[in-house]
């Protein structure tokens, strides 16, 4: 009967008698009380979620509505106003955001570790004469080429 | 792809004068009592990191000022001739023909792509209780 007088589902005459004698009873003022505690956090609860869902949904049919109401006058849909409405669509944002943040992060991570990628200061593209041998070598620091021949 | 046909455009105009200028530093490495030319110093550490060689001296410079397939002929100790010619630019790198020749009679022939600004070292030929390095840096302009 109590949830029933929280929720206003209780016909006059019982409920002012109730009323009369939740004037003078503690107890059954406290689990009133706590049914309307309840009651109050999950018709919030009902409320904030609602509202999430019918603003990704507006959203989405608004978007659907347009793009019919130009396919209906005729009207070509540009490529950029798919591409915007498919960015819009799927929350690319985020994932933009994400990755140029990572990419951002690496950059200035090699940035610090100085990586450089060496080449030698010559290619040696062919020998060729009258010598008994020859080495080609590369210094570690400078990467500096050298050709090392000996004489027949 | 104006960038790529701008970096295209660039890398064309660098090499468009055709002209390479450098030099050609002509080496003595030997085993005697522990000395580093100091016309060496930006190459000498290189050289020793490889050789076992305690001296190096800078018997003569030669300067380069070259055009496209010019040969420049450089007279060396021993009868022997240094000859050089750029004949190409590739990816940045000038494409040099390198002959040795003893006695004007060729015993070494090669072909590199010398990174523009950098330099290569060829050694190998015996003289006076030693050997002779030739140091080659060239920058196309």
């Amino acid at each position: 009967m109590l949830s029933q007088f929280v929720d206003n589902a209780l016909p006059p005459e019982t409920r002012t008698s109730l009323e009369r004698h939740l004037s003078t009873c503690p107890a059954c003022q406290h689990t009133v009380k706590t049914y309307q505690t309840i009651t109050s956090k999950v018709t919030q609860g009902i409320h904030g979620e609602a509202s999430r869902m019918i603003s990704a949904q507006l959203e989405q049919t608004f978007l659907m509505k347009i793009r019919k109401g130009k396919a209906v006058k005729g009207q070509q849909i540009s490529f950029f106003h798919g591409l915007i409405d498919f960015i819009k669509g799927k929350k690319f944002y985020l994932q933009m955001a994400s990755f140029a943040a990572i990419l951002l992060i690496s950059m200035a991570f090699l940035q610090d570790q100085k990586v450089v990628f060496h080449s030698p200061s010559a290619i040696v593209n062919s020998i060729d004469g009258d010598i008994a041998s020859v080495m080609i070598l590369e210094t570690r620091e400078q990467h500096h080429t050298i050709i090392w021949y000996k004489e027949s | 792809m104006i960038i790529i046909l701008a970096y295209v455009a660039l890398s064309a105009q660098a090499f468009a004068g055709n002209r390479v200028i450098g030099n050609v530093r002509i080496i003595h490495a030997s085993s005697g009592p522990t000395f580093m030319d100091p016309a060496l110093m930006d190459l000498g550490h290189e050289l020793q990191s490889v050789f076992k060689y305690t001296a190096y001296r800078l018997v003569s410079r030669k300067p380069l000022n070259l055009t496209h397939h010019q040969v420049v002929r450089i007279d060396l100790p021993g009868n022997r001739t240094l000859e050089i010619s750029p004949t190409g630019f590739r990816k940045g790198r000038i494409k040099f023909k390198i002959n040795i020749l003893k006695q004007n009679k060729s015993v070494f022939t090669t072909e590199i792509l010398l990174k523009n600004g950098s330099s290569i070292t060829i050694g190998g030929p015996d003289y006076k209780k030693g050997y002779l390095l030739f140091n080659i840096s060239a920058t196309a302009s």
